[in-house]
């Protein structure tokens, strides 16, 4: 029993050995589809983008984008996680994919069913209101949704999202009850916060940032422990007694049955575009600070992303809201 | 402040500039026409092109792939009754007619006059009124934004060519389809069958290729026979000095709704097509003859839908917001150039927005020569055999409807939808209401949750000043009638 036991795993492994480098050889033989699972503008889009274009000297071949849109993501990551596992089809995965399927019943997707190449950004969670609004501190904001249950609102990028999540599991911890308004994505979102239609926007600070330089919204917290990661004179949330370091992410991912060989070639491709000093340039223009992690760091990195937006959705299911 | 205005026409002096403007509204006009790639999807597919560019060539370049794209849907409307792009649906019903009454070639200058006028219109709100309209547009909330898109939705009225009760049919289960898949507020997803692609919603732009393109291709094949169709005489493409005065008032007021409409951000060009079409109907003396090819039909939606290319540029220039699709892309653009839209870009870069300002009108005009000057080349697609045509829009059809998501379950979209339109046109029921209830159910369906959201502690907050103006426009057209009969029979009596 165990002899065969041992055969075989060796049969397995030589056979693995023995195909891998055929695989790893042929890969990239073709272009590479980046698939965004999310419309053409958003920030998800513009990261997508922007490796699409910057990563073709470092993998050799050429990247083209495909917008597969709809159903909060769903889509998209369908589409993206049930590809050939060869190396020609990845996608951007990002927070939807850890929050949806605890929000949404019978979303299709979760991160498990991707195999994680590296992590390119990771904008921490942010709490902003408009520059004239009578809350200057968090403090604030949490006296007056403790005086005035239900009366405060947060505008979220929607039901699935991860903002939701955030804005949550922050009301849960601060002890106050508020109406979730939400919006088809951080954009709208915002802009609903700059026309006063909602008191607070929960967004990444990736979105905020454009609104918060200019002084249009201000922001009243971080959601992370990290000073360097937060944003100049903002306390953050670790500061104010909230330990929560919650935000998005933009990651890529390729199917989950992709042979190692192939993941190593993306992998290294990704960490060259990732050093790429136009690319970061690129990215910080639009508002987005490189934050990287690779392979199984990055993958350990999601996993925990997922456990965390996981304990969030029970605390909003619990709060019946 | 005009010198300012004058001084952004600098940089067109060079023939450089100016032939990027044409050049980009002629791409932009190709782009619409062809069924499939929407104004969104040809500013998408430029954009990357744009960033090696100067910020006010490559913000140019889009404007003017925007501008032509929203006019440029209106010719296969016209010529084939397919719209290019969304906002090209309302001009469908009467602009086909035009053409099938031999009068393409009419029908095809009124539109580009038309796309002329609305265009230069919203150039001179971008120029002179930015401020107080962005004002405004930021105002809207979800109790105004629920208002709108009720407004929005009785167009499925005026749009239904003579049948009420059939045209609220075929609204009423455009509304059904939008209903598919997760839904906005609670993230509930409904009657998806498990299959994934439900769970994204039916899309609209297959859909709308289908019910359109598909059932006149069948039309074609039926008609295909022994006797060669008669050649189409291209007829005069301006219009008489006439009906040229008879159209301008109507053109004037759609511009504007136009220039409103689009400036509101979250709603474009195909919804202030849709208003356009329905208010030049109420208020003309002969609503029963829109639909069956009268030219105010095709000058209401086109005047409306470029005005609303201006209009879109309002919030994005003055207060930093993407109030579209198309805008958050030329936000995008700005930002890889270094500028942020918003208050301080005036302040900082004021300059370059009136450059932006100044451009704007010149794609208008571009639209315009353009398109006058294409005018006769676009409707020789006519002269082609009906055989030949027939194939080359069905090949279209199946690439527009795939290169959208680059989704092959599209394609099906596509087929069923057109099969549907093929008994709807069998069974006389008009296909417009339908793709109405399609464009306008989720945004109903959203903002009426948002507004019982934020309205839940004083359900009265839904009649703020704004809404209740356009309640009371929503109503006008059941009420005056009834209120001038009672008149007249008080009087009588």
């Amino acid at each position: 029993m165990r002899t065969t036991q041992i055969a075989a795993i060796a049969a397995g492994l030589g056979l693995a050995l023995g195909a891998f480098p055929a695989a790893a050889a042929e890969f990239p033989s073709k272009p590479i589809e980046v698939v965004i699972p999310f419309a053409q503008g958003g920030g998800t889009d513009q990261v997508g983008r922007a490796f699409a274009q910057f990563a073709k000297p470092h993998l050799g071949v050429d990247l083209f984008v495909s917008n597969r849109t709809g159903g909060s993501g769903a889509t998209g990551f369908a589409y993206g996680a049930q590809a050939a596992p060869d190396g020609h089809v990845i996608t951007m995965t990002v927070t939807t994919l850890v929050s949806a399927p605890h929000t949404i019943k019978g979303y299709p997707v979760t991160y498990r069913d991707f195999k994680t190449i590296c992590l390119i950004s990771a904008p921490p969670g942010v709490l902003s209101v408009h520059k004239d609004s009578p809350f200057k501190t968090l403090k604030d904001l949490i006296a007056f949704g403790k005086a005035n249950p239900k009366k405060l609102t947060f505008g979220t990028a929607g039901p699935g999202s991860n903002t939701h999540l955030i804005g949550a599991a922050f009301a849960n911890k601060a002890g106050i009850e508020v109406r979730y308004v939400p919006h088809r994505g951080s954009g709208p979102v915002l802009t609903a916060t700059f026309g006063k239609h909602v008191d607070v926007a929960v967004t990444d600070k990736a979105e905020a940032l454009p609104w918060l330089t200019d002084g249009r919204l201000r922001a009243l917290t971080v959601f992370t422990g990290e000073a360097d990661s937060g944003l100049k004179d903002v306390p953050t949330a670790k500061a104010a007694g909230f330990d929560m370091d919650i935000g998005s992410f933009r990651a890529l991912g390729a199917p989950k049955d992709t042979p190692a060989p192939v993941m190593a070639k993306l992998i290294d491709g990704c960490r060259k575009t990732a050093a790429d000093k136009e690319f970061i340039t690129f990215l910080e223009k639009t508002g987005t600070e490189i934050n990287t992690k690779f392979g199984d760091d990055a993958a350990a990195w999601i996993k925990q992303q997922d456990e965390l937006f996981g304990e969030a959705a029970r605390i909003v299911s619990g709060q019946g809201s | 402040m005009f010198d300012l205005i004058l001084a952004g026409f600098g940089p067109f002096l060079d023939w450089n500039m100016l032939l990027l403007v044409f050049g980009s509204v002629a791409a932009g006009i190709v782009a619409g026409a062809i069924p499939g790639i929407s104004a969104t999807m040809g500013v998408a597919l430029i954009a990357p092109l744009t960033f090696t560019m100067p910020p006010l060539a490559g913000i140019m370049s889009l404007v003017g792939v925007y501008c032509g794209a929203v006019s440029g849907g209106s010719i296969s409307a016209i010529l084939l009754g397919i719209p290019g792009t969304p906002g090209a649906v309302a001009t469908t019903l009467d602009g086909y007619a035009m053409a099938r009454r031999g009068e393409a070639g009419l029908a095809l200058g009124v539109a580009t006059i038309s796309s002329l006028i609305g265009g230069i219109i919203s150039a001179l709100a971008l120029m002179l009124l930015s401020y107080p309209i962005a004002d405004f547009a930021l105002a809207f909330g979800p109790q105004e934004y629920l208002a709108l898109a009720v407004f929005a939705l009785t167009a499925m009225a005026a749009l239904s060519g003579g049948s009420f009760l059939r045209g609220m049919l075929a609204g009423l289960i455009g509304l059904f389809l939008a209903g598919i898949g997760i839904d906005e507020t609670y993230g509930v997803s409904r009657f998806h069958f498990d299959q994934t692609y439900l769970m994204g919603g039916i899309s609209f732009i297959p859909a709308i290729i289908g019910l359109f393109a598909l059932p006149e291709t069948l039309q074609g094949i039926e008609r295909i026979g022994p006797v060669p169709r008669r050649a189409i005489q291209i007829s005069r493409i301006l219009p008489s000095a006439r009906l040229a005065r008879r159209l301008l008032p109507a053109q004037l007021r759609c511009g504007v709704i136009g220039v409103i409409v689009g400036a509101v951000p979250g709603t474009g060009s195909d919804i202030a097509a849709i208003i356009g079409y329905s208010q030049g109907r109420n208020l003309s003396r002969h609503p029963e003859r829109f639909g069956t090819g009268e030219p105010e039909g095709v000058a209401c939606p086109e005047a409306a839908n470029n005005g609303a290319t201006g209009g879109s540029l309002i919030p994005l220039l003055t207060l930093g917001i993407p109030g579209g699709a198309v805008a958050a892309i030329m936000l995008g653009t700005f930002m890889t150039h270094g500028l942020q839209p918003g208050p301080l870009l005036m302040q900082n870069n004021a300059e370059i927005v009136y450059q932006i300002f100044a451009g704007t009108m010149i794609a208008c005009i571009a639209v315009g020569i353009l398109g006058l000057l294409g005018a006769r080349l676009f409707a020789r697609v006519l002269a082609v055999p009906e055989a030949v045509l027939t194939v080359a829009v069905l090949v279209l059809c199946v690439l527009g409807a795939f290169s959208m998501r680059n989704d092959t379950t599209d394609v099906a979209i596509m087929v069923i939808a057109g099969l549907l339109g093929y008994a709807m046109v069998k069974l006389d029921i008009p296909r417009a209401p339908l793709v109405i209830g399609l464009i306008l159910g989720p945004m109903v369906e959203s903002e009426l949750s948002r507004t019982l959201i934020v309205t839940s502690d004083d359900r009265l907050n839904i009649f703020t000043p704004i809404s209740t103006v356009i309640w009371l426009l929503t109503a006008a057209p059941l009420i005056v009638p009834l209120v001038a009969r009672v008149f007249r029979r008080l009087r009588q009596a």
